[in-house]
């Protein structure tokens, strides 16, 4: 697949990363020089300096062969002009990144169809989506919905306290007879990802990634010792548009938010449209002022503003003075890992959330697809075609790869299930598949006729 | 009338031909040419009282006629010689207001001096404040024996002070631009002026549409329950503008009809509100009026005074109110009309509280009522609870609200001094009344009473809307409190301090010859 990415910021940096991986054709339009050397020496893609609104610049980058066109510069101009332009040259489909709200309306979508804009994202929106879920999730440093939210993939560091440390899968599969709720899809140890077997022993200090239904995420939280208590009390750190929209949400739901935003017009307009928010105008690396505000009484404290530091100095600050749950957005990737050396739990950036709605649309349709920051394991739904291997099969059967795990199915009338040997496959159903991009070929192959 | 000509440029050779005879001669004032309007627009007012008396074959026929005439020639001649200047300075708007509302004070009290009903100048003035400031307090002694003719001049005065004589010269002013609103926003009730029109005649024309209209319905309604026309016209002159005079001694209770008690009821609730959101909801836009806040705390008031007045009127030895008269009191309190239905003053102590309490804080900003208006307190509260809350969180960035509504923190900062202007009106006018002799609970409703423009008050006072009991010095605090209270303080304290600052600098010889 010929793909053309416009913008090689955060977004279309992993963007071109992810789908190179897949052993896609990519081409990069930045406008910005150094910016533009950097991703050629980084990664395996081809780049083009140049204004993606300007038909020369996209002829440059093979528009005319592309079947893919994804506009994710900081402008939405520059997007929807690209979009429109790769319509013209035929590009099948188009992803456009828009950041105005309004423009997310009804109007807006209505423009926008008329433009030819296959998805539209908004990494801000989707960042605030994925804050969301760990809000509700108890104490998983990361949350993927999958299958339409009938099943989540959490993941979550085992604490010291689990029934699971020392023992290995196929024992604590045998304690959970004859229903599983939940199931180990990858495991992290200094820095090794692997999609475990039956043999894996689990270890305190261990990231791993479990499939479970929505309905069981607080009980698996606490059997992996590490549930956390309800989001009563939540700070807010930055008052930008993640920021904003997470305190709106946890506001709505009956939580005591406090709004610090350090812009003074800024903070009189987040208190103007948020009337039962607390909104406090100062810096959050002012530790005076977040033990004014009870930091330590928080139950969960949310960082979002847009400088990595002063996010991963105030978590840090609060995951010191109490025992709120903390969660950093980062803009580096390369920050990631020395995150949880400062206690802090939980680090999300705003790219890797917009690449996830950008891949899930290219495998095509409803699937979820979810990719984590520090491995390259992924999770990818499929739907079971008529007459593929798959239909009328077991799962035993399948002979998948030792790479790829088949981790749930999705039936027909929407009841998720955590698969087994024995479970009976139909055409029609969607499975949820743990896999390394390179048997995602293969794989797919296995569910399509 | 010396301030009148602070500014002497002279106009030129513009307009049309029959302006030309006259411009020569005009002089460029906003304070001559609207209160010279004014003057006349009373003038018209007089006379129309006048030919009310001549269809009643009253005694007054005459000198209403020849008062009006004359008053309506005088405000003529000052209107046709002045024009409005170009530019609208905003000092000059308040002066303007205030003292359009000194001379209709003035205009108003000459019909009771030329027809007999007073000799004393001070209690014309009483009479014609408490008439234009929609109060309805009175120094009348035999409301029954007086002609026909005066009295309906007397309603007239509220009609025309209810929805301001100033919205209305706006309404008839031919060429008020850029200094128009705030003219209307100096007279309005309520701390923000809106426009419902880009063009502020329009909105002005607009606003009297709705007032007109509402009158003329009412009036239908009080004639199909049993008035006669006369009282249908008087009284709905009276309710509309929330003022609450009557011709007769006992108020609406003259009447002893149920029917007509709650239409008034409905009525009064009804120019408790804004009429600003009235236009709206007849345009077919009833959103604002339904979302509004202030209406539905307005609403919230009224039923819970009710509820207290029907269930404690009786505790502690008071004389317990049916629910229809609970509602009546209180409906004529909160909206500061001042009709009486009952002996409000045989109920127990704290419901009488309660009603003191009700007077000075009025209905909703835009009505015809007088008083704080619950917005503003909304406002205040809004503005306390901030400051409560920064104790907690010392970095809190919160605006004030009004309901859902934000109020910018200029317009809050003046509402907050609002209210500590009028506390202090309250309770200086309170004190200075108690020296003059009343008992306490006298003075401080009468304090109350005239500082809300409502009307009746408490102790002597209750009932019959009656300021005899309270001595000259007395009323002549009380006449300062109802215009303070009608123009809402702010042009009041302006003008004067436009006046006094003007002065010496009008003493002093001027340099530039113009």
């Amino acid at each position: 697949m010929h793909v053309v990415i416009v913008g090689a910021g955060e977004v279309g940096w992993y963007l071109a990363q992810r789908l190179g991986a897949e052993g896609n054709d990519v081409v990069v339009v930045e406008q910005n020089e150094v910016i533009a050397a950097a991703i050629a020496a980084e990664l395996d893609v081809q780049v083009v300096v140049g204004n993606a609104a300007l038909p020369s610049t996209l002829r440059a980058a093979g528009i005319e062969r592309a079947d893919l066109l994804a506009g994710v510069t900081q402008n939405d101009e520059v997007n929807l002009l690209a979009s429109l332009l790769a319509k013209e040259f035929g590009v099948a489909q188009t992803v456009v990144r828009i950041q105005t709200e309004e423009l997310r309306g009804p109007l807006g979508e209505k423009l926008l169809a008329t433009m030819g804009a296959d998805v539209i994202i908004d990494p801000d929106a989707d960042t605030a989506d994925e804050i969301m879920e760990l809000a509700h999730a108890s104490g998983a440093d990361e949350v993927y919905p999958m299958s339409n939210g009938e099943l989540l993939v959490l993941g979550a560091v085992i604490g010291t306290t689990s029934q699971f440390v020392g023992r290995d899968l196929a024992e604590i599969g045998r304690s959970f007879e004859p229903n599983w709720k939940f199931l180990f899809g990858a495991v992290t140890r200094d820095g090794e990802t692997v999609i475990p077997r039956g043999d894996q022993v689990l270890q305190a200090g261990d990231h791993v990634r479990v499939l479970t239904t929505r309905a069981a995420r607080r009980e698996i939280m606490e059997l992996l010792g590490a549930a956390t208590r309800q989001a009563r009390r939540v700070m807010v750190l930055g008052g930008g548009a993640v920021g904003t929209r997470v305190a709106e949400r946890l506001q709505s739901e009956g939580a005591t938010v406090v709004l610090v935003e350090n812009d003074p017009a800024r903070a009189k307009a987040l208190s103007e449209r948020l009337p039962r928010v607390t909104v406090v105008q100062g810096d959050i690396a002012d530790t005076e002022l977040l033990l004014e505000e009870s930091v330590s009484r928080m139950d969960l404290v949310i960082a979002a503003t847009g400088d990595d530091a002063s996010n991963v100095l105030a978590c840090a600050y609060a995951a010191a003075e109490g025992d709120a749950f903390t969660v950093a957005v980062l803009h580096r990737l390369a920050l990631l890992p020395l995150v949880r050396q400062f206690g802090i739990d939980a680090a999300l950036s705003p790219r890797t959330a917009s690449a996830n709605a950008v891949l899930r649309h290219i495998r095509g349709g409803t699937a979820s697809v979810a990719t984590f920051l520090e491995s390259d394991v992924e999770v990818n739904e499929f739907e079971i075609e008529v007459g593929s291997s798959a239909d009328g099969t077991l799962v035993a059967d399948l002979h998948l790869r030792h790479s790829v795990l088949l981790g749930a199915v999705t039936r027909q009338d929407g009841s998720a299930e955590i698969v087994r040997g024995h479970t009976l496959l139909h055409a029609g159903d969607n499975v949820v598949v743990f896999s390394r991009p390179d048997a995602l070929a293969v794989t797919r192959r296995a569910f399509s006729a | 009338m010396t301030l009148a000509t602070h500014s002497t440029g002279r106009v030129s050779w513009f307009g049309g031909r029959g302006e030309r005879l006259l411009s020569p001669g005009r002089y460029s004032s906003l304070v001559a040419n609207v209160v010279g309007l004014t003057v006349a627009v009373i003038g018209v007012g007089i006379a129309a009282s006048g030919v009310v008396d001549a269809i009643d074959g009253g005694p007054d026929v005459l000198v209403l006629l020849a008062t009006g005439a004359v008053v309506w020639a005088v405000g003529s001649i000052v209107w046709r010689v002045t024009i409005v200047p170009k530019q609208i300075r905003i000092l000059d708007v308040f002066t303007t207001v205030t003292l359009a509302w000194v001379a209709m004070a003035v205009v108003g009290a000459i019909p009771f001096l030329l027809t007999g009903h007073f000799d004393r100048i001070d209690d014309a003035l009483f009479e014609s404040i408490s008439g234009f400031t929609t109060t309805g307090a009175t120094v009348t002694r035999d409301i029954e024996a007086t002609s026909q003719g005066l009295l309906f001049w007397r309603s007239t005065t509220q009609w025309m002070g209810g929805m301001g004589v100033i919205v209305l010269v706006v309404a008839v002013l031919p060429t008020v631009g850029s200094g128009g609103m705030s003219l209307l926003a100096a007279e309005a009730p309520g701390p923000t002026g809106e426009r419902l029109t880009p063009r502020v005649r329009e909105t002005a024309r607009r606003l009297w549409a709705v007032y007109v209209g509402f009158t003329i319905v009412l009036a239908a309604l009080y004639k199909l329950a049993g008035m006669s026309v006369y009282d249908a016209v008087s009284h709905s002159f009276t309710t509309v503008s929330t003022g609450g005079f009557s011709p007769y001694q006992d108020s609406i209770g003259a009447f002893d009809s149920a029917l007509i008690e709650w239409i008034c009821i409905v009525a009064m609730l009804l120019a408790g509100g804004s009429f600003t959101l009235y236009y709206r909801a007849i345009k077919r836009d009833p959103k604002p009026l339904l979302r509004s806040s202030e209406f539905k705390v307005y609403l919230v008031v009224v039923a819970g005074i009710t509820m207290w007045a029907f269930v404690a009127s009786g505790t502690d030895g008071g004389q317990s109110a049916g629910f229809r008269d609970a509602l009546f009191t209180t409906v004529s309190t909160v909206t500061t009309t001042g009709y009486v239905t009952n002996e409000y003053g045989l109920w127990s102590q704290t419901t009488q509280l309660v009603l003191l309490m009700a007077m000075p804080i009025g209905a909703m900003a835009g009505s015809t009522a007088g008083g704080i208006k619950i917005v503003r307190m909304m406002a205040v509260a809004s503005f306390a609870h901030r400051e409560a809350l920064r104790h907690l969180h010392p970095h809190l960035v919160r605006p004030v609200r009004v309901g859902s509504g934000i109020l910018p923190d200029d317009v809050a900062r003046r509402v907050v001094g609002y209210m500590i202007l009028a506390l202090a009106i309250l309770g200086g006018g309170a004190v200075l009344i108690s020296a003059t002799g009343p008992d306490m609970i006298t003075s401080l409703s009468s304090s109350a009473t005239a500082f809300g423009n409502v009307g009746p008050g408490l102790g002597s006072l209750d009932h019959a809307n009656d300021f005899l009991s309270i001595p000259a010095p007395g009323r002549a605090v009380a006449m300062v409190q109802m215009l303070l209270g009608r123009l809402e303080i702010y042009p009041v304290i302006l003008a004067l301090s436009v006046i006094t600052l003007r002065i010496p600098r009008a003493l002093r010889p001027r340099r530039r010859a113009d």
